[in-house]
């Protein structure tokens, strides 16, 4: 279990209220269903943590590089629903792409990260349904610079959901792109 | 007015600072607690002091905040702040070193070694330069007479060196963690009020002395206090909860004022200059922070200035788009075609207003809104989505 000591590690500034909970693998070439909304295929061996929105995933470290998936989220409720400012602002079912790319950057700000600088906010299309996608660089909480890209689906049933890749800039992000870009073009709504 | 800047001296300092161990020179007991004289121009803590421990950890901080990325990369309003440091320091001047961080909400800070840090968002609240006098002034007080090293004193008994390092780099505006130190944080907070109000006579005397407005210095509290009153409810700041209370400052503060026989004004064209380059950048910062209440007090007061009105106007629209909790969007849409009239609005404005008229049902409009936007901003990096949009409102209309 050498991987799962590693990620402990990588995981220690995390950790320090959750503990190493239950990270499994993820089966690379099997079709993987994620919070009832997205079906990708994962094709790398990542690892995998289930939160109250979906899942997180990672090769190196949570802290390193990691995949999110959010899903689900209702109108009238915040993107994420752990240890966040009480007034993070919420979803509303009438937002668009760019009021999305708005709520993501408070989201990224409420986490304590800074100098967000969002571009190439452009349509995307999942199962041929419209959903778009953008990228990101920005500063965490103790100054690591960090770079990103989020895919986006506004569904009249399943709310807003949202896939995500982030990883430190440096080394990280370039190491796992192909792996992360792959993942993306998998995905399927269910 | 500004002293000449001498040169650096050399730093027998570091040769024996990088020889101590850490975690040793923070756990020596070395020196009696209580009040010190105030540091002497280029004075370093002698090599086994416990301040010399307190100074170790924080050229650390001072290295990784440099290396962060959050310094601003503008070496004219850089300079401009230490300019301010060098006119109020006098010959303490070269052994103080500001940074200004790109950082929303309103702080600064001052660590033992010198290493000074003053947020964008406080800049951002400042009306001239004699109100960031006051906060400079303030924070070179708590260098001058040795306050972190007495603070820390105060409670070391109770910690071990790891929360030690974490409530000292916190303190700094360097937060790394430490979750577990807030509580033990806590319980030296009454003891640092009194560094505080110390800090705000000795700041108040020096900018004072210095040429700037003394009234100024209670106005930048009446401004924080209009600000604080805005919020719905109070939300604990790291900023209000280490000092006393904004109105005991305020009071002091313009009793201080009064008194004064100065009458000092200075210049604000520098200020000016270099707050209008940046002002948008910091007002979108702030936004993200989603505390759209206190946000619209700075703007309000923006506005009544008449300084940057595109921006002001654009982010005066924006915080009543954004904030979910007003409902009728009229107002918003009025802001955003005021901003429209100046020559310095964003081109951001014609977006959010199409964004706004899409959301009405106005689908006409929302449409020549995403043609303007795309019109004064052609290499628009959301092009794409933009396009997509007007498409899609054709469709409907
Ligand atoms: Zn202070």
């Amino acid at each position: 279990m050498i991987r799962f000591s590693k990620l402990c590690t990588g995981l220690l500034a995390l950790a320090l209220l959750a503990g190493c909970t239950t990270i499994t693998e993820v089966p690379p070439t099997k079709k993987h269903e994620i919070g009832g909304v997205f079906r990708v295929v994962p094709g790398t061996a990542w690892n995998a943590k289930t939160t109250n929105r979906g899942e997180i995933w990672t090769v190196n470290g949570f802290g390193l590089e990691r995949m999110a998936f959010i899903t689900k989220v209702e109108d009238g409720k915040p993107l994420v629903t752990q240890g966040q400012d009480k007034d993070a602002p919420t979803f509303r079912a009438d937002m668009n792409a760019t009021d999305v790319v708005n709520l993501y950057e408070a989201l990224l700000t409420s986490s304590g990260y800074s100098q967000i600088e969002v571009s190439n906010l452009r349509p995307h299309t999942i199962s041929g349904q419209d959903a778009f996608r953008f990228d990101y660089t920005a500063f965490n909480r103790s100054g690591l610079a960090k770079q990103g890209m989020v895919v986006g689906l506004i569904d009249p049933e399943k709310g807003l959901n949202l896939a995500t890749y982030e990883a430190a800039s440096e080394h990280y992000y370039d190491a796992s792109l192909a792996a992360a870009e792959s993942v993306l073009a998998s995905l399927e709504k269910i | 007015m500004t002293p000449p800047v001498k040169p650096l001296p050399p730093a027998p300092s570091r040769v024996f600072r990088t020889t101590l161990a850490l975690g040793l020179a923070l756990t020596a007991a070395a020196c009696a607690g209580g009040p010190r004289a105030d540091l002497k121009p280029g004075q370093v803590p002698a090599a086994d002091s416990t301040e010399a421990g307190l100074w170790l950890v924080m050229d650390k901080a001072e290295t990784r905040l440099k290396t962060s990325g959050r310094v601003i990369p503008d070496p004219e309003l850089q300079a401009y702040v230490q300019d301010i440091v060098c006119r109020l320091a006098a010959e303490h001047c070269t052994h103080i070193r500001s940074y200004v961080v790109r950082r929303p909400g309103f702080n600064a800070s001052m660590a033992p070694n010198g290493f000074m840090s003053v947020w964008s968002g406080l800049l951002l609240r400042c009306e001239n330069e004699d109100q960031l006098a006051t906060v400079i002034g303030h924070e070179i007080s708590h260098y001058v007479r040795r306050h972190s090293v007495q603070r820390w004193e105060a409670m070391r008994d109770s910690l071990t060196a790891a929360q030690v390092f974490g409530i000292v780099t916190a303190t700094a505006g360097v937060p790394l963690g430490g979750f577990a130190v807030l509580g033990a944080y806590g319980q030296v907070q009454a003891y640092s009020r009194d560094h505080e109000r110390e800090a705000d006579a000795m700041g108040f005397t020096l900018m004072s002395d210095n040429g700037y407005a003394p009234e100024a210095a209670p106005q930048l509290w009446e401004n924080l206090i209009a600000e604080k009153d805005a919020a719905e409810e109070d939300k604990p700041d790291p900023f209000f909860a280490s000092h006393p209370p904004s109105e005991e400052r305020m009071q002091t503060l313009s009793e201080l004022a009064a008194a004064s026989d100065r009458h000092g004004t200075v210049d604000n064209s520098r200020f000016e200059a270099l707050m209008a380059r940046h002002r948008a950048t910091w007002l979108e910062d702030e936004l993200d922070l989603g505390h759209y209440a206190e946000m619209q007090v700075v703007l309000d007061r923006l506005k009544d200035s008449g300084t940057s009105p595109g921006v002001t106007w654009y982010y005066l629209g924006e915080v009543l788009r954004r904030d979910a909790e007003v409902e009728d969007k009229e107002e918003a849409v009025a802001a955003l075609r005021r901003a429209l009239t100046y020559d310095d609005v964003p081109a951001e404005a014609h977006r959010s207003l199409g964004l706004l008229l899409h959301r009405q049902g106005d689908h006409a409009d929302a449409r020549d809104a995403f043609e303007n936007y795309l019109a004064v901003a052609p290499g628009a990096d959301d092009r794409a989505m933009i396009e997509f949009y007007i498409k899609k409102l054709e469709t409907k209309s």
